[in-house]
């Protein structure tokens, strides 16, 4: 079976580095992380930055040289660009998900593909891998970009390539836990255009249900039975996975406070990444497929 | 080496309350270029599509180059296309078929140049397929149709939206791909189409099969004459009675009456044996497109 699917998921690469979006969508993520790099950036050298620990957030005034030199240096900076390339990466991620599978349906492609003999299963399974590679390039492409703004930054203070007291494990650390945590949102937008069979309305649906479980955790973080239920919500379980041991977290899924710990989050999150792949596979394999829908 | 390629025995699919296949049983015999003639909507694309595994049968069963349910195995020995063939619109002509040519396990730049050439794409090889005309897809699907140089091809109208010089070349190209050997499935509603390429035919409509036969037998115009007599109440009578007559009937104030036509002037022999005199006799020219309404009983019905 993997030898089936290996070869498939180099032809996906074939197809989806002759469309403009996958590198209109790079070329975002790098844009996001660069603004936030040098907003920050700009924000330390004007003296006043609002950091937060905690969850609790406060305004306090960065004026030595050192404490610039900690966020800025190497590995800090990356582990920085990291979290929000994470962030955004994983919205890039879900349209370019829903798109790639989608679109299959709306060409007409996928029923072309398939009269060649080539199993379902194996044609979802090189998609998925090929997706999951993506969030390993994107977030490569961006931390090395913020590499090369980090250089830029020290070099304005004649401090090029001065390390931070943080630890390159931790980049390493990161860097996995980061990929993994992008996963549920691959399968989600994946099982969205494999059920709708149409890439408008899995985008809608995973963006969707990304921007509005956020803005329900907000709401909802005053209930007492929420914080029972709230490790086991996708974006809340996330935060869990990935957050710093300085308690910031890559994501913005309400507070960090009452975050679920890193153990459970991971079950949480491999379980959302099975039951919808699953649920993908399933449907996928069962569907009759039709022509064109013009999409 | 088994002689039938496609068998299929009382296949049906469902949709709903919609019937569009009833239990159809066919069998395609090897190296036979085999017409599946219907008007729109009666189920030929169903058909394809439950051969080729994309849509699954309500019930019934279907065997594929002699695999039961045909299966990837069988896919591979097939090239077909299905309706307007629908490629990657970003990519060229090339790199579709490239992209296929890979899906099948194989990386053989000479033949995507064989094939391009032989469906007359090579000049336009590296344009976006979204810059093909109709024609010029379905020349494409018909190069994506020989990757691999299948056995059996299906081909669900392949000369929609050709010109009529572009269907000449596709069914003369169809006509070649018979000659060697190949076993052919052709799809279509155009009765000149089916005629010209077909050895055999099966004739369905509203998801049943009709007829089915050598196309010599089942398509040749029905040799009629429309008789007008003294007494045509009688006439009939006689002529249903007459071995000669293979059928009569009475149609507005004459009678027609299927006879062969060197026969026909035997007809004023026998009535006026019976003291019945013929008035008028004239061949009636029965077009093919007329028996074919008649036989999938669209007449006056279709709203095509």
């Amino acid at each position: 079976m993997i030898a089936q699917v290996l070869p498939l998921t180099r032809l996906e690469w074939y197809k989806l580095r002759h469309r403009r979006m996958p590198w209109i969508l790079l070329g975002f993520a790098v844009l996001l992380v660069q603004i936030a790099f040098w907003a920050s950036y700009a924000l330390f050298r004007s003296g006043e930055v609002a950091v937060g620990e905690g969850g609790a957030s406060s305004t306090t005034t960065i004026s030595t040289t050192d404490q610039f030199l900690e966020m800025f240096a190497f590995p800090t900076s990356l582990t920085n660009g990291l979290i929000v390339a994470h962030g955004f990466g994983g919205i890039l991620l879900m349209i370019l998900a829903a798109s790639l599978i989608g679109t299959e349906y709306g060409w007409g492609t996928l029923r072309t593909a398939l009269t060649k003999g080539t199993g379902r299963w194996p044609l979802l399974a090189a998609k998925l891998l090929m997706l999951a590679g993506l969030s390993v390039a994107v977030l490569i492409v961006a931390t090395a970009s913020v590499a090369v703004s980090s250089a830029i930054a020290l070099a304005t203070l004649d401090a090029v390539w001065i390390s931070s007291s943080a630890d390159w494990s931790d980049l390493g650390i990161g860097f996995g836990k980061a990929v993994f945590g992008m996963l549920p949102y691959i399968a989600l937008a994946v099982f969205a255009a494999v059920l709708t069979s149409s890439s408008g309305a899995a985008i809608g649906i995973s963006l969707g249900y990304y921007f509005v479980e956020s803005i329900l955790v907000n709401v909802l973080a005053g209930f007492d039975w929420f914080q029972r239920v709230a490790g086991f919500i996708l974006g809340r379980a996330v935060s869990g996975w990935v957050q710093t041991e300085t308690g910031v977290s890559f994501q913005s899924s309400g507070t960090t406070a009452g975050l679920p710990d890193a153990s459970q989050s991971f079950l949480v999150l491999l379980a959302y990444v099975v039951v919808l792949s699953g649920a993908a596979f399933w449907v996928f394999q069962r569907r009759e497929v039709a022509g064109a829908r013009g999409e | 080496m088994n002689d039938v390629v496609i068998q299929t025995t009382e296949l049906t699919k469902r949709y709903g309350r919609v019937l569009a296949v009833d239990r159809l049983s066919l069998q395609v015999p090897r190296g036979h270029v085999f017409g599946l003639l219907g008007p729109n909507g009666a189920g030929k694309t169903t058909v394809m599509g439950m051969l080729l595994g994309l849509v699954r049968p309500t019930s019934g069963s279907f065997s594929l180059l002699g695999t039961n349910g045909g299966g990837r195995d069988a896919l591979r020995r097939i090239g077909a296309i299905v309706e307007t063939p629908a490629f990657y619109p970003y990519l060229s002509g090339r790199r579709n078929l490239a992209y296929f040519q890979g899906v099948m396990g194989r990386n053989d730049a000479r033949e995507l140049d064989r094939l391009l050439d032989l469906v007359g794409l090579a000049g336009r090889a590296n344009d976006a397929f979204k810059t093909y005309s109709l024609g010029m897809k379905q020349r494409l699907g018909l190069a994506y149709a020989l990757l691999g140089d299948p056995e059996l091809l299906l081909l669900d109208e392949p000369t929609n939206g050709m010109d009529p010089a572009g269907m000449a070349e596709v069914r003369d190209l169809i006509r070649d791909l018979g000659r060697e050997g190949r076993t052919i499935l052709l799809s279509s509603h155009l009765l000149n189409e089916v005629e010209q390429v077909c050895d055999s035919v099966a004739i369905i409509a509203r998801g049943r099969l009709v007829v089915q036969g050598d196309v010599a037998d089942l398509l040749r115009p029905q040799e009629q004459v429309r008789v007008r007599t003294t007494d045509d109440a009688r006439a009939l009578e006689i002529l249903t009675a007459s071995a000669e007559v293979e059928a009569a009937s009475a149609a507005d104030d004459a009678l027609v009456v299927t006879i062969a036509h060197e026969r026909s002037s035997e007809l004023t022999a026998l009535l006026s044996k019976q003291e019945v005199y013929v008035t008028e006799i004239a061949p009636l020219q029965v077009s093919l497109e007329q028996y074919f309404l008649d036989i999938t009983g669209e007449n006056g019905e279709r709203s095509e």
